[in-house]
């Protein structure tokens, strides 16, 4: 029961940062029309520069992954996705993945392809004991900041006109510009939050299994399956996908291990039997709190 | 052909303009016209005239469509504003209500209508006014403040996406056919209250295809065929004129022309 | 136009994959250029031998995403999956059972083919992106099948692949007759260019067929090619087949060329390599997509050439970091499918056509 219920607040504790990569994806998509498959790379990037500089303080590090990756995304934005505005998707697909094998080119130049350092820096490395389960101070501070900035996200799209904004702009895209909206600025921010986004996500996923290594990409991927699970483009479905994954994949880890990495299908699995009852995912339908 | 007595001082005049789309051949040449402030203009034309497309070289929608402005100009009280984006045009004060209203759906009735104000600067007690006058002109609005705008009835919608653009605070409102797929009662109601909005002082450009009731509120108008202007003066004259009957009203059934068009709509 | 048409055959070389032209110093230039690249590993290096073979195996399975995202419009993530499957039906009915090329060649086509099956139900009611999220979803469950089902792939770390054995002679082996030499490699190149020959023809008459007039039809609109009777989940299981076909040959002769494989080989960089090559040689065109076969798989020699002459560049790999052959290959290819879709939509497809008329119009003025 204890092993249970530690696995339970290890899969809640990745699904927080599922829902966070979840939620980079949707703002992107939903301001430009851009899925933008080098989400996931961005989100490693992170984790790598936070990882360099954990030695001279883990905020420099934040600080510096912050400022890089709004550098990388108005790059990526302003120079190369604008210019396929309206084209087909699989031109943005490739696009996007184009960028992405680039940018894992480039970090395998700049710190090689083994494992390198771990981002907890202040969160530390103990464990909380409550009765006979043990919690890493990791997942405390992960569930607890992803909740905030959740939270934070939630009340700026609720409460602010630049949040009333990238509601509009995503739920009809003609009727904003007719309504004066600035789409530049919508995507400005939406790009701009997408990358504090893979910062946190980063700095998260590098301290969980405690590993910056070149496979975060593909374990960043997994928000695809969550963001299906939970229904694109609301703040509630991308929670619910995103601890549908997480839970999936650490008690899939825990319990099915002699069955080889099949936690790491786990998701996708999940993923094909809901498109196969529900094609517009679980909260498919549920179309309040949309971003 | 136009006239061109009208003075081009005040309001919106559009000059010479040639529009194309990069998939395809021009939609507009040459086309001229003018807003002159305070007035109702009606522009009226067939299915495939260049009616939307106009609207859209002028409110700077153009652009999201891969549309190009060729040739001409377009000044809107004097400035010129040929090719601005979107936002800027309606900063300067000119505001659209684009064709089958376009509310988003997800948003309430109140969300709706602010995002009319984002443009404005913060200045509170003006946004404030400007939502109370509208709610006063569309009382029904008020008791839908909470809903969702997708679940609001055609007229509802009609209403919210004009009380939308007005919160914007234009000099000159455009309307892309308001009374497409309305009820007659309805569309009574929008008229008068078009007629209400022009009272106060704002200058409205009417697209309609429902040439009747466009030239029966309107003072001037134009009719637009192929691309181009066929023909242009006052509306009662335009009315009557046995070239525009024969041209575009061609005697025939309205309601059914509607069908064919709302049927063509869906097949896209 | 005279001095176009009586142009010399050296000019015919550079205006190879460009529009048609008619009559027979049309086909007399396209022979030309076959001929000639066909002679390339003749008088090339082992190691260009090798990169020709691997492009010329890389292009059967680019011409399958040809069908799939060039013809029918649809994307998929999950190429190198139906590679795999052809490879492993080829390692299993070959070096396990010890049947003939005859057997193995075209069964790793259709086993791959019927794999590609799997994807219709969800085929025939998505789109788009959830189409493409689905083809991920497949690629990963492939992936960790390939390394748990080891009684046929060997697991985590492979296995030996079968031959190639043409009349009782292994196709890796070199030939000797007197004073000429024909390497393992060149035999192989030239099996590999006998299926892509076969191939390209099967995908150009597919696209003249009705089948292939319903591919453009939903590629180019999805919803009305089902309103004007076109049976569009029909149509897109039958891209997806025929797609994971050419994979599957293409993965056959892809093991049995490599002598091995690994489970690990089949991942996402694959796939992406596949799309990139369509993407590089131009969408749409069968030509194009053999072109960036070539580009892509000849990028790391390319990159290896640079490295003797520019300072810095390591060849061999390095886990430590730097700048190293494989990533900077890795680099410039991501670099050259960006670079395309902004600049060039059309590829190498449509810079070619550029050149050809440029080339005329040069030619037209000096006459």
């Amino acid at each position: 029961m204890d092993n249970f219920l530690q696995l339970t607040f290890q899969g809640m504790a990745l699904g927080c940062v599922y829902a966070l990569i979840g939620l980079g994806f949707v703002m992107v998509f939903k301001s430009s029309g851009v899925f933008n498959f080098a989400h996931p790379v961005f989100v490693m990037i992170s984790a790598y520069i936070v990882a360099a500089l954990v030695p001279h303080g883990f905020g420099w590090g934040v600080l510096v992954a912050l400022v890089c990756m709004a550098a990388l995304a108005i790059v990526c934005e302003k120079i190369i996705l604008r210019r396929l505005a309206g084209r087909s998707l699989y031109v943005v697909i490739m696009a996007t993945l184009g960028l992405s094998v680039m940018g894992q080119a480039v970090v395998a130049m700049a710190w090689g392809v083994n494992p390198r350092g771990s981002t907890e820096g202040p969160m530390g490395r103990g464990v909380l004991r409550v009765g006979g389960v043990a919690l890493p101070w990791t997942g405390v501070w992960i569930i607890t900041v992803s909740l905030v900035l959740l939270a934070v996200l939630y009340l700026f799209f609720q409460r602010t006109r630049y949040g009333l904004a990238l509601r509009a702009a995503a739920d009809h895209h003609e009727a904003a510009l007719a309504q004066g909206i600035n789409m530049r600025w919508v995507q400005t921010i939406s790009w701009g939050i997408a990358g504090v986004l893979a910062v946190a996500a980063g700095v998260f996923l590098g301290a969980f299994p405690r590993r910056v290594s070149p496979d975060m990409v593909d374990t960043a991927l997994g928000a695809l399956p969550a963001l299906v699970i939970g229904g694109f483009g609301s703040l509630a479905g991308a929670v619910v996908g995103g601890m549908s994954v997480g839970l999936l994949l650490v008690l899939g880890s825990g319990y099915l291990a002699e069955y080889g990495g099949v936690h790491v299908v786990l998701p996708y699995v999940a993923m094909l039997l809901v498109l196969t009852l529900r094609p517009s995912g679980l909260f498919g339908h549920h179309e309040a709190e949309r971003i | 052909m136009p006239e061109k007595d009208v003075s081009a001082a005040a309001g919106l005049a559009v000059d010479g303009l040639t529009v194309g789309y990069r998939t395809g051949g021009l939609v507009l040449s040459e086309v001229s016209l003018t807003v002159p402030a305070g007035q109702i203009v009606a522009l009226v034309g067939p299915n495939g005239a260049g009616k939307t497309s106009l609207l859209r070289a002028v409110s700077g929608l153009l652009k999201a469509h891969q549309g190009v402005i060729h040739k001409g100009r377009v000044t809107l009280d004097g400035d010129a504003i040929t090719g601005a984006d979107a936002s800027a045009v309606v900063r300067r004060g000119l505001a659209q209500v684009l064709e089958g209203r376009q509310v988003f759906p997800n948003l309430t009735v109140r969300e709706n209508l602010l995002t009319g104000a984002h443009t404005l600067r913060r200045d509170d007690s003006r946004r404030h006014a400007t939502f109370e006058e509208i709610l006063d002109l569309f009382g029904v609005l008020r008791q839908r403040l909470g809903q969702r705008a997708g679940f609001l009835s055609g007229g509802e919608q009609q209403m919210l996406a004009i009380g939308r653009a007005l919160m914007t605070q234009p000099r000159l409102l455009v309307l892309d056919e308001p009374s497409l797929g309305l009820a007659p009662r309805i569309v009574e109601e929008i008229s008068r209250v078009v007629q209400a909005i022009n009272a106060k002082g704002t200058t409205v450009l009417l697209v309609e295809q429902n040439a009747l009731l466009a030239f029966r509120i309107a003072e001037y108008g134009y009719v637009l065929e192929g691309g181009r202007v066929m023909f242009g003066g006052p509306a009662a004259e335009l009315a009557g004129d046995e070239r525009v009957a024969h041209y575009y009203l061609g005697g025939q059934d309205m309601s059914g022309r509607r069908a064919r068009r709302t049927a063509e709509r869906t097949g896209r | 136009m005279a001095s176009v048409v009586n142009a010399p055959p050296g000019e015919g070389v550079v205006a190879g994959p460009g529009p048609a032209r008619s009559g027979w110093t049309s086909r007399a230039a396209h022979i030309i250029v076959i001929v000639a690249l066909l002679a390339v590993p003749l008088v090339s290096t082992p190691q260009w031998q090798a990169i020709a073979v691997f492009a010329a195996v890389s292009a059967i399975a680019a011409l399958g995403l040809h069908v799939l995202t060039g013809l029918a419009g649809q994307v998929s993530l999950g190429h190198s999956a139906f590679v795999a499957a052809g490879g492993y039906t080829a390692i299993w009915l070959g070096a396990d059972k010890g049947l003939p090329i005859w057997v193995w060649l075209p069964t790793a086509g259709l086993v791959s083919a019927a794999v590609g099956l799997l994807v219709v139900p969800f085929a025939a009611r998505l789109r788009g992106l959830y189409l493409a999220v689905v083809t991920l979803a497949v690629l990963f469950v492939a992936e960790y099948l390939w390394d748990l089902w080891d009684g046929v792939t060997g697991g985590s770390k492979g296995r030996a692949a079968q031959p190639v054995v043409l009349f009782g002679h292994d196709l890796l082996d070199d030939v000797i007759a007197g004073p000429f030499m024909l390497t393992g490699d060149q035999q192989f190149f030239y099996l590999a260019c006998a299926v892509l020959a076969v191939a390209a023809i099967a995908a150009r008459n597919l696209s003249r067929t009705r089948t292939g007039r319903g591919f453009a039809a939903i590629r180019d609109r999805d919803l009305t090619a089902g309103v004007v009777g076109v049976p569009v989940a029909r149509m897109k299981s039958a891209a997806f087949a025929v797609a994971a076909g050419y994979a599957g040959i293409a993965g056959a002769l892809l093991v049995s060329y490599q002598t091995y494989a690994i489970p690990d080989q089949w991942d996402l960089m694959l796939s992406v390599e596949y799309l990139a090559m369509i993407i590089i040689g131009g969408v749409g065109s069968l030509r194009g997509a053999i072109a960036g076969a070539v580009f892509v798989t000849a990028i790391p020699q390319v990159v290896t050439l640079i490295a003797k002459v520019v300072p810095g560049i390591s060849t061999t790999p390095s886990a430590g970091g730097g700048v190293s052959v494989d990533v900077l290959a890795n680099c410039l290819y991501g670099l050259a499918v960006v670079a395309v879709l902004v600049f060039e939509p059309r590829g190498v497809a449509g810079i070619s056509e550029r050149v050809v008329a440029a080339v005329r119009r040069k030619g037209r003025s000096h006459a």
